[in-house]
């Protein structure tokens, strides 16, 4: 996705401005179960600047969280395998580093959010315990002084008292205040990269927007990179900078929030915006993609979203598309774009024009 | 924390009552005519057994017998035995403390076993050294005390001489009962007698310890297992902990609460007195008393030993659930 290729590692801790921070390359991840083999990832590419913002999208099962993990290579082996690929951040490839290196890249240069903050947190310690803990870790503190900069982060991250609340238990909070509390968690050593694993899945709407509003303004604060991994395009929308589809361990289209979300140029992608509920569309039934997810252990041949694909033809399940450039930029894993599909572009043109009108812009 | 034990404790007052409601009307509705006949034998004299009764007072009516025994248990009456006269509470201060050794032996050994056990077995589920720690406890838990107890005594004290195989204390090094706990009369009495002590516990502690062994096992191993899958513990090694951090400080104290729950119900199983141990390796405790009580028909003392179980077991309930609030922060008894 990205021509840029990295320094080769050789001084870590200098930033090249026009180096992505992270460059996944080919990344193959395979879980070895007892019927077979899932393929999870199966070669995912895509890149973060410094301080860039992306969104991967894609439904459940799609091996967008598998994507994260790995990266965090918090993958369990066995019965994971992270079968291929490079993960190159700041200038190392970090499926290359030892385990002790890998523990001070988790938490103190990239650091996570998960998605359910009322499992996500220790029931046991206080959130003050659990902040410390991390900054303890990766910085030369003594103990009062990681108390208080824990009490920091949280007033960072707008918990009101944030003197009382370092001395809760998780279950003493709400969920909004218990997710704010892990950004907390997250920020607190100051990461280059913090990825955001469904951050608003599991809250109330209201809080939804609050958390969003709170990722955005301290990724504009701090300059930390953001991955943001999401099944809602709404989000995405209001918080990255460029987005990649995923589907069936794969990046199925790749490009700006503009370009994607205004001008799909996959079939997949239109599905998903098709699917969106609209003040247009009130009254009517909500339009899904046909057909089901592929089951993980058969594959079909082809492209993957090949048997649901209205547009599908001979060459869709003959072999698997690359990701192509589309007319407007972005790219595509579609046939659609190859000069054999140009008779069928047109067809394709004005179903998504008939969409985006639905969707209401 | 106080108002909760004293809720508690007022709570048992219910549970008691009834119980000693239960264990009254037992002696009294024993089959084959009333009480005297039921502790004197069906080879009784009426004459005795007229005299039994009037003494005992079972020819009055229910309810003054009943009201009668209350007040005594409130007093610290327990009753006497039939068949040495000893009051129920001086013998049971001498058999006690040998069942509370007894019972702290069989606790080092199975948490002290068990607990490791199941946490190697729990890091590498499935795996064949999972197997050897599951046949390891299914093999506690269905060996009998009986058979484990006369092996081990046939094997390490007959055979190899490295045991003792009867008793809690050489009769030879005459040491004199101050405390009867053996190990603190032994230390008492100096000379590294208490290694003597401590000999004669390995094994019925071992015996003993082999089902609660099992059961700690299991248990620790399912409850590292399903802590393990938990997501903050991903959120932890997020963190860039170390695994070793992890297990010990995220996964464990979580992992403890249903360990504590099962420690805790074994010790108040074990308190109870080990019938089978007891009377394996002759030990001087409450539960060989109990089968001898019952086999001589001296049922004032099993009725009184059968209250007492009660407390004691109340009692290390209440010890369990106040150390969990200590260990689970979203249980607070207020």
């Amino acid at each position: 996705m990205t021509a840029i290729s990295p320094a080769g590692g050789a001084d870590p801790g200098a930033t090249v401005p026009d180096r992505p921070l992270l460059d996944v390359r080919g990344l193959r991840t395979y879980f070895h179960v007892m019927d077979g083999t899932v393929k999870a990832v199966d070669g995912v590419d895509f890149s973060i600047p410094p301080g860039g913002t992306v969104g991967l999208v894609g439904e459940s099962g799609c091996g967008k969280s598998v994507t994260a993990h790995s990266i965090m290579r918090l993958i369990d082996i066995p019965p994971g395998e992270i079968a291929g690929g490079e993960i190159w951040f700041d200038g190392r490839d970090l499926l290359k580093l030892s385990d002790s290196e890998m523990r001070h890249v988790r938490g103190g240069e990239i650091a996570m959010v998960f998605q359910e903050p009322m499992t996500s947190l220790n029931p046991v310690f206080t959130i003050g315990d659990q902040i410390s803990e991390a900054i303890l870790l990766h910085n030369d503190v003594n103990k009062k002084e990681a108390a208080e900069r824990a009490i920091e982060s949280l007033k960072a991250v707008g918990v009101s008292a944030p003197e009382r609340r370092v001395k809760q238990y998780p279950h003493e909070l709400s969920g909004g205040m218990r997710q704010r509390a892990m950004i907390a968690m997250a920020l607190s050593c100051n990461p280059k990269l913090v990825i955001a694993d469904e951050p608003t899945t599991a809250l109330d709407v209201t809080i939804q927007a609050q958390i969003l509003e709170l990722i955005k303004a301290l990724q504009a604060r701090t300059g930390t990179a953001l991955l943001l991994i999401t099944h809602d395009l709404a989000v995405v929308a209001e918080t990255v900078q460029t987005i990649a589809v995923m589907y069936a361990g794969r990046i199925v289209e790749a490009g700006t929030v503009d370009q994607v979300l205004l001008a799909p140029q996959h079939p997949y992608t239109q599905g998903l915006l098709n699917s969106i509920p609209g003040v247009k569309k009130r009254g009517r039934a909500l339009s899904v993609i046909k057909g089901v997810v592929p089951n993980p252990f058969r594959l079909p041949p082809g492209c993957k979203f090949q048997p649901r694909c209205p547009y599908a033809w001979e060459a869709c399940s003959a072999s698997e598309p690359e990701l192509l450039p589309a007319p407007n930029g972005a790219k595509s894993r579609c046939y659609l774009h190859s000069p054999e599909g140009a008779g069928r572009r047109e067809a394709f043109e004005k179903s998504v024009a008939a969409t985006m009108e639905s969707v209401g812009g | 924390m106080l108002r909760f034990i004293v809720r508690r404790l007022l709570g048992a007052i219910p549970v008691l009552l009834g119980l000693s409601v239960i264990l009254f009307l037992f002696l009294r509705l024993l089959p084959g005519g009333g009480p005297a006949e039921a502790i004197l034998g069906q080879h009784a004299t009426p004459e005795l057994v007229a005299q039994i009764s009037h003494t005992q007072g079972f020819d009055q009516p229910l309810y003054v017998q009943y009201f009668d025994y209350i007040g005594r248990l409130l007093q610290g009456d327990f009753g006497s035995s039939f068949i040495d006269g000893r009051s129920v509470v001086d013998s049971f201060l001498v058999r006690f403390p040998g069942t509370v050794e007894l019972t702290i032996g069989a606790l080092i050994f199975a948490v002290g076993i068990g607990i490791p056990l199941g946490r190697l077995a729990a890091r590498h589920p499935n795996s064949w050294l999972d197997g050897i720690v599951t046949v390891i406890s299914l093999f506690g838990i269905s060996i009998p005390v009986f058979v484990l107890g006369y092996t081990m005594a046939f094997v390490f004290s007959v055979q190899l001489h490295w045991l003792p195989d009867v008793g809690q204390l050489d009769p030879r090094l005459d040491i004199p009962a101050v405390t009867h706990f053996s190990v603190v009369d032994a230390i008492l009495a100096g000379d590294w007698h208490v290694v003597d002590a401590l000999s004669h516990l390995v094994l019925p502690s071992i015996a003993l310890g082999s089902i609660p062994l099992a059961v700690i096992t299991r248990i620790t191993r399912a409850s590292v297992i399903d802590v393990s899958n938990e997501d903050y513990v991903r959120t932890a090694r997020a963190k860039g902990l170390t695994d070793r951090r992890v297990n010990s400080r995220h996964i464990m104290r979580n992992a403890w609460l249903p360990v504590t729950t099962v420690i805790g119900l074994q010790t108040g199983q074990l308190l109870a007195g080990a019938v089978l141990t007891e009377t394996v390796f002759t030990w001087n405790g409450v539960g060989s008393w109990v089968v001898t009580s019952i086999q001589n028909h001296d049922y004032v003392v099993v009725q009184s030993l059968i209250l007492i179980f009660a407390v004691i077991f109340l009692t290390v309930n209440l010890i369990v659930d106040v150390g969990y609030a200590f260990l689970n922060p979203r249980i607070r008894y207020s």
